[in-house]
């Protein structure tokens, strides 16, 4: 009977969607597999273009399509040696030494998808299926606050279960949960693209980044590898974040799951994506991610297009370069001494202390069970552990979560090109969440090494009106007051 | 609401030094608040709650005591009265 249920539920669920497309228009499927393959194709690096390009960039301009694929074929190891210090120029000049931390929560692993490469796949049968209970994503939300955690994305498979309902409640409740003084003060969502009217929910209850990874740009390959469903339906997801900007959600992330197809195209698809986003909305994403194809339950993958640390690497400089504003995401699926490489390249945010376990963060047992999770993770340290390092190598964690409580987001959000936003906003804002931090949650050590940390960044700061006003508030969260920023 | 709000960006533009202030309107969205338009550029001094009602928030740059009160006045005008 339950599995009666489940298909005339999934019937609904392809058809109601189906009904949904043919009255909201679509938008136009915007990817041109030819175009930019012959883009790729075209261009001739040379020593001066390289130059001239990463100079562009080094202005903090986008680059173009041409622009970037050069890039992409520079081949000969002294010009990428180039690439990887104008990324890490670039990286200074706009992010400085902050990285943002936050968590995934994974809320349930139903799918109704068959991805040749994902282990929550409908057909793999060995994979434990469950969705959170409030109540259990409540106890998640307090063992992850209880850790420091204050940024979260939370993730969904795809799934009638999973409509903007049932995510717009998973969000309130994490929003409404608090340990002490302990609060997640930003939601992301990882989830299958909705409609508009879905979109206009969620929007509604205050969530941060609205991430769809189309996986792959190559439109072949990704008919080849997503077998049924529907995320079968490329258009339907790469339009996906048009709706979301239609429903007024500006703030979204595009990714690529690396190892399907040809690196080189993938970059210049994340890049059109961008560039579409642009035009259209005046605004580009907010983040873009680049996971690796890993080792998942009851997945096998030709490893024809697997990318190997040294190609991951100039992904990563190459998309630094070519969007200077738009942030890195790099999680834990990679081990810890390519996140720390990769920081340098232009890396802006990680995710620390990560459980991809349903119901893993209140369950103590720290071993991975594949059968439960989507892939194997490479890093699975915990947050202070992250803190540690990060703080051993200059860097200072940011937990901040400002710009998007003072309506610094979308459009307004370009305001962050101009000179000083950085100085005067996020380094602060970096220094205030961290010390909270060192205040509520660290380890010792951490606390020794973070503590002398903020005051090497406050002797650093020239203005000293500025200085006076940091030190007031470093001295205001010492004083137990909590959630300041500039 | 949105002639009203465009309204309202007028007669806001009308108080503000475009050099020297800066305010922003928002729409709240729980712990979020999302951007609808600014007057003005980028100040770098603290922001501060110029007027606010369960939907909208109008934040503010380097504003002195004497526009606060125009500024709320007028926000009050469009948000908070009966009317609208």
């Amino acid at each position: 009977m339950s599995r009666l249920i489940s298909v005339v539920s999934l019937f609904l669920f392809i058809n109601v969607k189906k009904i949904s497309r043919g009255v909201i228009k679509v938008s136009k499927d915007f990817i041109d597999d030819k175009k930019l393959e012959d883009i790729l194709a075209q261009v001739k690096p040379t020593e001066e273009k390289i130059e001239t390009i990463i100079n562009k960039s080094l202005n903090k301009e986008r680059l173009s399509l041409e622009e970037t694929a050069t890039l992409l074929q520079a081949d000969k190891p002294e010009w990428i040696e180039r690439i990887f210090k104008g990324a890490e120029e670039l990286k200074n000049k706009v992010y400085g030494d902050r990285i943002v931390l936050f968590a995934p929560l994974y809320v349930g692993n139903k799918c109704i998808n068959n991805c040749e490469y994902c282990g929550f796949k409908a057909s793999n049968t060995e994979i434990d299926r469950c969705t959170l209970t409030i109540k259990e994503l409540q106890a998640e939300v307090k063992a992850m606050e209880k850790k420091g955690q204050k940024r979260s994305i939370l993730v969904y498979g795809e799934s009638p279960d999973y409509d903007a309902d049932f995510i717009t409640k998973t969000v309130q409740a994490v929003y409404d949960t608090r340990e002490d003084k302990g609060e997640i003060r930003r939601v992301n969502i990882n989830a299958a693209p909705l409609d508009i009217e879905g979109y206009k929910k969620l929007k509604e209850v205050g969530i941060g980044t609205y991430q769809i990874f189309q996986e792959t740009y190559h439109h072949e390959t990704y008919q080849r590898v997503h077998h049924s469903g529907p995320k079968r339906d490329f258009k339907w997801r790469v339009t996906g974040l048009d709706r979301a900007m239609e429903a007024g959600i500006d703030d979204v992330g595009i990714g690529v799951l690396f190892g399907l197809y040809d690196w080189k195209y993938e970059v210049m698809g994340l890049l059109e994506h961008t560039i579409h986003l642009e035009e259209k909305y005046n605004v580009g994403p907010h983040t873009i991610s680049f996971p690796r194809l890993k080792e998942a339950s009851n997945v096998s993958i030709d490893d024809k297009y697997f990318v190997n640390d040294e190609e991951l690497k100039r992904i990563i400089a190459i998309l630094r370069l070519a969007v200077p504003y738009t942030g890195l995401i790099l999680t834990a699926r990679e081990d810890a001494k390519l996140r720390r490489e990769a920081i340098k390249l232009g890396v802006s945010q990680i995710d620390a202390g990560t459980k991809i376990e349903i119901n893993g963060y209140s369950d103590d047992d720290d071993e991975q069970d594949i059968n439960r999770e989507q892939f194997v993770i490479g890093d699975s340290r915990s947050l202070d552990d992250v803190i540690y390092e990060l703080l051993s190598d200059g860097y200072i964690p940011s937990f901040c979560t400002a710009c998007y409580r003072l309506g610094r987001t979308g459009e307004h959000f370009m305001e962050f090109a101009i000179p000083g936003f950085i100085k005067r906003y996020c380094g602060p804002n970096a220094l205030l969440t961290f010390k909270e931090y060192l205040e509520d949650y660290a380890s010792e050590k951490t606390k020794d090494v973070g503590e002398k940390l903020i005051q090497e960044k406050l002797a650093e700061i020239e203005d000293e009106k500025t200085k006076e006003k940091i030190e007031a508030k470093l001295e205001e969260i010492e004083n137990e007051k909590r959630d300041l920023y500039f | 609401m949105k002639k009203e709000i465009y309204t309202f960006k007028e007669e806001l533009s009308k108080l503000i030094d475009q050099d020297n202030n800066k305010v922003w309107l928002n729409k709240k969205a729980s712990k979020r608040i999302d951007y609808i338009f600014k007057v003005g550029q980028e100040q770098f001094t603290s922001s501060e709650v110029i007027g606010e009602n369960d939907e909208f928030l109008l934040l503010g740059q380097n504003i002195d005591k004497k526009l606060k009160d125009k500024l709320a006045i007028l926000f009050n005008d469009y948000f908070n009265s009966d009317k609208n």
